[in-house]
């Protein structure tokens, strides 16, 4: 089910009233409601993929215990393969195998022999990019004895399958999130307050923002021949907004529900789009994944150790893996290495840490090199994301040519400009919240606390009037297809 | 606890009750002071979709007012056509287009789809009865909670601007300059929009029953009318069934068929549609028609199919 959809306005405060009033007394049945409810949660968009997901589940932890128990550090690595061999053994097979099966096909028909193969119809179950990623950690960080791995089935799939954040993020660490699930959750106020109105603002974020801005970004990409260099970029604009509000949205509201029970995930986005260099950008957004790869694949490789090629090798895989973990098409992977092109002269010149506080820090305005920084790395980031929205390579390249053109410098020509108008003056106030709570955990958390509660309510009731009345045609978030 | 869960009910209330205000509130305000007033000397309407959109010139048409629209079902035209007669008393012959289109189930789209009800409900859901309301959240309710969304912002718009006066934004002859039949046969485009099956949009066909009754209620003289199209117009493969709900549904009705109008291809503007070359032929047909007397004649379809003889032979 969709956060914004009947159906969860009608399953949350269900499952929240169940859990606070009758289970909050005891531990066990604390996390086996979390469990049940968060397979109820799944199951609703598929039941057939609940298996899939109580498989994983079982396999990790019977790693996990088996790990605790073997010494031998040969034996150790073996169950540590298993582990990841079944999930990226499943993640490769329903996300990636018509990709590899099509392109063996093109490279066979391109050596001029015929390979007959059918690709499979194969339905993506939802959120296994995330979950894989997630029961991985832990799998890996008990190998490494950063973790104690646990006895308790239900703490563990209750941390597995933990339905706030189970279909889109944050890919959440078992040294973070399993912990909590030892503890009994008590209800505090203030965590709920703020939990909802972190929930409010990923709302705003993902219907006002994301779902406005999809209906021009779609209407440029897919028809992108029929506009000029002028209405391409304004496309390409808001496809940038539409996916932050989209994902960043989604985790607001995911982490804003966890804390309505009681527990803490760590922050996704960090406004990602005020960074002031590319390396600064992907410290701030999809924060999970990016230290996740990070942390499981970058550091074991290397990472930014040794000599210049290794450094440029260790850069290149790093990012067209996280390209590729975003979909099976080659757009992700020029994306990621298009990424790649632009951090690594900041990592080779030892720049790659040069902004790491918050941008005008304790200031209200940036300075005029702060704003060049910023708006350069925004135009570079925009101009990424045409791959990673188009639908091939060639469309991109096309899409970029279309911007590149005579016709960039006048005036856009398309339906309904007024609307676009209307959904860019909103882009601003989301700029404008956002820069005020920048150094926050989101861009709701303080603002208006100092404020009278009648002012406070007013302005929440004032947000709760823009979701209504620019509430467009409901679109499937956007990471769901990964 | 129990303080939150209060404190979240009475903000949810009040989200609620803001929201239901805006959204009352503005209708209501909106259809206490719209005005549908037309000139005094305007006795005929037409209505519909593009098809009379495109082909009726209410330049050329005397005492007449085409507030015809594009992709505007029955559905939408009942609403119309009930605020308008009721705000101009001297209306006393409305034409409402009848084209192969609008018997389809396609038409069943144009009432409860996202695209149209979205589009439509800022002009017409201040003056809808609740059984309207009942049908589109019967057949859609998820779209129509986004499409009032819409309508409200685009109310609070008007309001804030002061335009009452709707008549403007409802419809009117469209004049249009282009022509694209040559090119449409040479890819083989013929404007396909009906259904596989040929099946029919009961709803649709209710509210043109809707329209009828209305007028006949208020009395004034009801006529449907079929404009040109052109002869490859892929939609026109449904006639038996057109000509069979005319037969059964609507024989209380008369149609002015001029479908076996000719044009040149460069006075059309595509397969279904008259540029404004083929409509101001039409129209001054149909216009010298009405002068003389077609609209009080037995033989009405004589008449005109003799007119288009004549017309088809020059």
């Amino acid at each position: 089910m969709l956060f914004n959809s009947i159906d969860f306005a009608v399953f949350l405060p269900i499952v929240f009233i169940l859990y606070w009033v009758f289970f909050q007394k005891n531990l066990k049945l604390q996390n086996l409601f979390i469990v049940i409810a968060s397979y109820i949660f799944y199951g609703w968009w598929d039941w057939r993929f609940l298996s899939l997901i109580l498989f994983s589940t079982i396999v990790d932890y019977s790693i996990g215990v088996a790990l605790s128990k073997e010494g031998n550090q040969q034996k150790r690595k073996i169950y540590l393969w298993i582990s990841i061999i079944v999930n990226l053994g499943f993640l490769g097979f329903f996300k990636y195998y018509n990709f590899f099966l099509d392109n063996l096909i093109t490279a066979f028909t391109f050596f001029g022999t015929e390979l007959q193969a059918s690709s499979l119809k194969i339905i993506l179950p939802v959120g296994i990019s995330f979950y894989t990623f997630q029961t991985l950690s832990y799998t890996i960080d008990v190998y490494r004895e950063k973790l104690i791995p646990t006895k308790d089935f239900i703490a563990f799939s209750a941390f597995v399958s933990f339905f706030p954040q189970l279909v889109a993020g944050p890919i959440e660490r078992a040294t973070n999130l399993l912990p909590q699930f030892y503890a009994k959750r008590k209800f505090e106020y203030h965590n709920a307050v703020d939990g909802l109105r972190q929930i409010l603002w990923g709302m705003f974020k993902k219907i006002v923002i994301a779902d406005n801005c999809a209906e021009f970004a779609n209407m440029f990409f897919n028809n992108h021949s029929e506009y000029g260099g002028s209405g391409l970029l304004l496309g390409a604009l808001f496809f940038t907004f539409q996916i932050y509000g989209d994902f960043s949205g989604y985790s607001d509201i995911a982490i804003g529900t966890s804390r309505l029970f009681g527990f803490d995930l760590k922050q996704n986005f960090a406004f990602p789009y005020f960074s002031r260099d590319m390396a600064e950008f992907w410290r701030r957004w999809h924060i999970s994944l990016s230290t996740w790869f990070r942390d499981y694949l970058y550091i074991p490789l290397g990472g930014s150790k040794g000599g210049t090629s290794l450094k440029v090798r260790n850069t290149f895989i790093i990012f067209i893996v996280s390209g590729f973990w975003h979909g099976a098409n080659w757009t992700f992977i020029v994306w990621g290495a298009l990424n790649a092109i632009y951090f690594l002269p900041l990592l080779l010149a030892k720049k790659n840490r040069a902004n790491i506080g918050t941008v005008a820090e304790g200031r209200l305005l940036p300075s005029m090199k702060d704003v060049l920084n910023i708006v350069s790395t925004f135009l570079l980031t925009v101009l990424a994301w045409v791959f990673f929205r188009a639908d091939s390579v060639s469309h991109a390249i096309s899409y970029l040519g279309g911007i590149f053109s005579e016709s960039l410098f006048s005036m856009p020509e398309f339906d309904n400009r007024t609307h676009a108008a209307e959904v860019l003056i909103l882009i601003g106030f989301l700029i404008f919240i956002e820069w005020l709570g920048r150094e926050s955990q989101y861009g709701l958390e303080k603002l208006g606390l100092t404020w009278n509660r009648s002012l406070r309510i007013a302005f929440y009731l004032g947000i709760v009037c823009l979701i209504f009345l620019f509430m467009g045609k409901e679109q499937e978030f956007i990471y769901f297809q990964f | 606890m129990k303080d939150f869960i209060k404190r979240v009910i009475v903000f949810l209330s009040l989200s609620i009750l803001v929201v239901i205000t805006i959204l009352i509130g503005s209708n209501y305000i909106v259809k206490s002071l719209a005005t549908f007033k037309i000139d005094e000397n305007v006795k005929q309407l037409i209505i519909g979709h593009s098809h009379s959109e495109c082909s009726i010139n209410d330049s050329i048409l005397k005492n007449s007012i085409n507030l015809s629209s594009s992709g505007e079902s029955y559905f939408y035209n009942y609403q119309k056509l009930k605020m308008v007669v009721s705000d101009n008393q001297q209306i006393n012959t409305v034409f409402i287009e009848f084209a192969n289109s609008q018997v389809d189930s396609v038409m069943d789209d144009w009432i409860w789809g996202y695209e149209k009800m979205s589009f439509y409900l800022q002009y017409y859901s201040p003056f809808m009865e609740s059984e309207d309301v009942k049908l589109l959240l019967d057949h859609n309710s998820t779209d129509v909670v986004s499409s009032y969304s819409v309508a409200t912002r685009k109310l609070l718009y008007r309001l804030l601007a002061g335009d009452y006066n709707l008549i403007d934004e409802m419809g009117g002859f469209a004049n249009s300059k282009l022509s694209k039949v040559d090119e449409m046969i040479a890819n083989n485009k013929f404007n396909r929009t009906i259904s596989e099956s040929h099946s029919i949009s009961e709803t649709n066909l209710s509210y043109l029953r809707k329209m009828i009754d209305f007028c006949k209620y208020n009395n004034i003289r009801i006529f449907l009318i079929r404009s040109p199209q052109h002869p490859l117009y892929a939609d026109l493969i449904n006639e038996p069934v057109y000509q069979e709900v005319l037969k059964t549904q609507f024989r209380d009705v008369e149609l002015l068929d001029f479908d076996a109008m000719n044009f040149p291809n460069s006075e059309y503007l595509d397969l279904h549609h008259l540029n404004y070359k083929g409509a101001n032929k039409f129209t001054t047909l149909f216009n010298d028609l009405i002068e003389n007397n077609l609209l009080n004649s037995d033989n009405k379809q004589s008449l005109i199919d003799k007119s288009i003889k004549d017309f088809n032979n020059k």
